[in-house]
């Protein structure tokens, strides 16, 4: 497939998953992701730790993050309002409109739609804070952000949703716009604020060129597994997002760049599970495979079956996002392949490698080999 | 319900409640038209203001413009306050009605320019230009037909007879001003794929308020002496008509935006 005609498909699954989250907040039936087992929502380690590893390796990731984010919203707030029976003419002229009339109206079609969509999908809760007309600019403040509760990182990491921000107002009123994080929740702050604005502004441009250039993040993957698996035992559902939300940063930010990110989501993959197993052997008994069953399982992932084969190992995957719908991938998951090759090295002892994987009905089957 | 489907209902509604005056008795029908015409008048002044406190810059400066049109406007259709102005004035009242049209007019054409400053346009589309074109024609028609009513007046007061022909021309300059100005508000909108059809709505009634009489004119082949004498007529209803649809246009402009959120309670969940 080419880079074109693989962005075209991405942007056909991301309209897909856009239009699965609408569903859950219009009336009539509710669309799901087609998880029996696992349900519809995800730990948020899941998304956090590949992206916020794949930043760390690849500092230009964060911009991929925010151009998928504002891209795919964009595109599909637009839809989103139309399809709602929101006339094109709704923020006619908004830019000479009354401050108070601006903040208002602007607030009461956001809430109604775009932090219901956020809220419904675990995403986080999404407030107008304020706006200002002559400038041009917004301030958004985004409570329990999924990308980054939890992550305990030095910096704001929250590109997607920056990006997301700035594509959903855009769209609302059908101008361009950048968005770049003033508050980061993970990283101390109560909330996420994110100041949106004219791209050619500069209190908007420099600071977002700054964000989004010189990036460099220290990424506690032990620290961010436990803590999830703690507020996931907790009962206190705060650890979930919508498995949505993780297909949809697949799809936008990661399978149209599949061919050239593919070897770098293999590694990040390998890099998580091979720090984290002595966590997991701390937490978990039993046999390397039931510890790799219940883990995923705790974090609501994937549906697991390991079958040990010799020295090495076939591993028959179920519901997880990468292959249920929309996404279905069928052969290449490599973010799944590189952590089950370390966790399975690691906590069965045999070196093995990721031999390969192919598609079994609505399962994946991947193949790990004793390493020669 | 969306805002166009507010404004065709409203429109339907205001041609039934202008009707009301065809079927009334004689007297019944002039009480109708002599207190309504300038109430609904000043109630589009009313909702005009409210509407430009909607936004900020120029085009609060328009509405507020219009206000002002509209409330003086409203105040030249109070039938006791123009005959006692009739009455004092004497033979200066028409030198007056000039100098009060001027001033009422200059609102409205601070509007236009105000409007030109918002909406973008550099040049008008050929159905504009045939619109603009047809408009030229119209009022060109609209003064040479008043050509025989004035050389009539002209031979019993040379004042009166001007300030006759100059009423109709000012009257045509504001039409000539104001469809370039609706035309190009019409393609900005369609340019930006946008549907504001109230705006038009506005622009229209104005217009039409502004040039029924004469339109009508034309059709009876009446002179405007006779037309003034009628009330309780069908140009009666016109004017009524026309006074609601721009009070029906300002309306829906004002809640465009509550029309069209209460459609998303329809779609979407409590």
């Amino acid at each position: 497939m080419t880079q074109a005609s693989s962005s075209i498909a991405a942007d056909r699954l991301s309209d897909q998953l856009w239009a699965r989250a609408l569903s859950k907040i219009t009336r009539g039936p509710a669309e799901d992701a087609g998880r029996a087992t696992m349900g519809d929502q995800i730990s948020t380690f899941v998304p956090q730790v590949a992206t916020s590893l794949l930043m760390s390796s690849n500092p230009a990731f964060s911009r991929v993050l925010y151009a998928a984010g504002y891209a795919s919203s964009k595109r599909n707030a637009y839809f989103i309002m139309r399809r709602l029976g929101m006339p094109s003419d709704f923020f006619w002229k908004f830019d000479i409109w009354d401050d108070e009339r601006a903040f208002t109206t602007l607030k009461k079609v956001m809430d109604r739609i775009f932090k219901s969509l956020m809220k419904k999908t675990a995403q986080g809760d999404l407030d107008l804070i304020s706006v200002d007309v002559v400038n041009g600019r917004f301030v958004v403040e985004f409570k329990g952000c999924a990308e980054c509760s939890g992550v305990g990182a030095d910096r704001s990491i929250c590109f997607f949703h920056a990006g997301m921000f700035a594509g959903v107002l855009g769209a609302m009123l059908d101008r361009d716009l950048d968005a770049w994080e003033s508050e980061c929740g993970g990283s101390g702050h109560g909330a996420c604020r994110f100041v949106i604005g004219n791209p050619t502004d500069r209190e908007i441009a420099a600071p977002l060129d700054d964000q989004l250039g010189s990036f460099t993040i220290e990424v506690d993957p032990v620290g961010m597994v436990g803590g999830s698996l703690e507020r996931l035992r907790g009962d206190d559902n705060s650890g979930v997002v919508d498995v949505g939300y993780y297909q949809l940063l697949l799809a936008s930010s990661v399978l149209s760049n599949l061919e050239i990110g593919g070897d770098a989501c293999f590694e990040t993959g390998a890099r998580v599970g091979a720090e984290i197993i002595p966590l997991i052997r701390e937490q978990y008994e039993g046999t390397p495979e039931q510890v790799i069953e219940s883990l995923y399982s705790d974090l609501r992932y994937m549906t697991v079956d390991v079958i040990p084969e010799g020295d090495g190992f076939t591993v028959v995957i179920g519901e997880a996002p990468e292959i249920a719908s929309p996404l279905n991938q069928a052969a290449f998951v490599p973010f799944i392949a590189g952590e089950l090759d370390s966790l399975l090295e690691g906590l069965s002892g045999n070196a093995v490698r990721f031999a390969s994987s192919e598609r079994d009905g609505e399962s994946l089957r991947l193949v790990f080999v004793p390493e020669v | 319900m969306t805002s166009s489907k507010f404004l065709v209902l409203g429109i339907i509604a205001a041609l039934l409640i202008a009707a009301v005056i065809l079927v009334l008795p004689d007297g019944a029908a002039s009480n109708y038209a002599e207190h309504g015409q300038p109430i609904f008048m000043f109630m589009s002044a009313a909702l005009a203001l409210s509407v430009a406190g909607m936004y900020r810059g120029d085009m609060r400066r328009v509405f507020l413009l219009l206000t002002g049109f509209l409330f003086f406007y409203g105040l030249f259709n109070i039938s006791w306050l123009v005959d006692q102005a009739f009455e004092v004035l004497d033979e200066q009242f028409f030198k007056a009605l000039l100098a009060y049209q001027i001033f009422s007019y200059a609102f409205l054409l601070g509007a236009c320019i105000f409007i030109l400053r918002v909406v973008s346009v550099p040049s008008l589309s050929s159905g504009s230009r045939i619109a603009v074109g047809a408009t030229v024609l119209f009022g060109v028609a609209i003064v040479v037909n008043s050509f025989d009513e004035y050389g009539k007046i002209l031979d019993i007061n040379a004042e009166i007879a001007v300030s006759y022909l100059l009423i109709r021309i000012f009257d045509v300059l504001i039409m000539a001003a104001l469809v370039p100005v609706l035309a190009m508000y019409v393609q900005n909108a369609r340019s930006q794929y946008q549907e504001s059809a109230s705006f038009a709505v506005i622009g229209a009634a104005i217009i039409a308020s502004l040039t029924l009489v004469y339109a009508y004119e034309f059709a009876t082949n009446d002179s405007l002496w006779d037309i003034a004498e009628e009330e309780g007529s069908t140009l009666d209803f016109l004017f009524l008509f026309g006074y609601l649809s721009l009070i029906v246009g300002l309306l829906v402009h004002r809640l465009h935006q509550v029309i069209s959120y209460r459609r998303l309670d329809g779609v979407l969940r409590s």
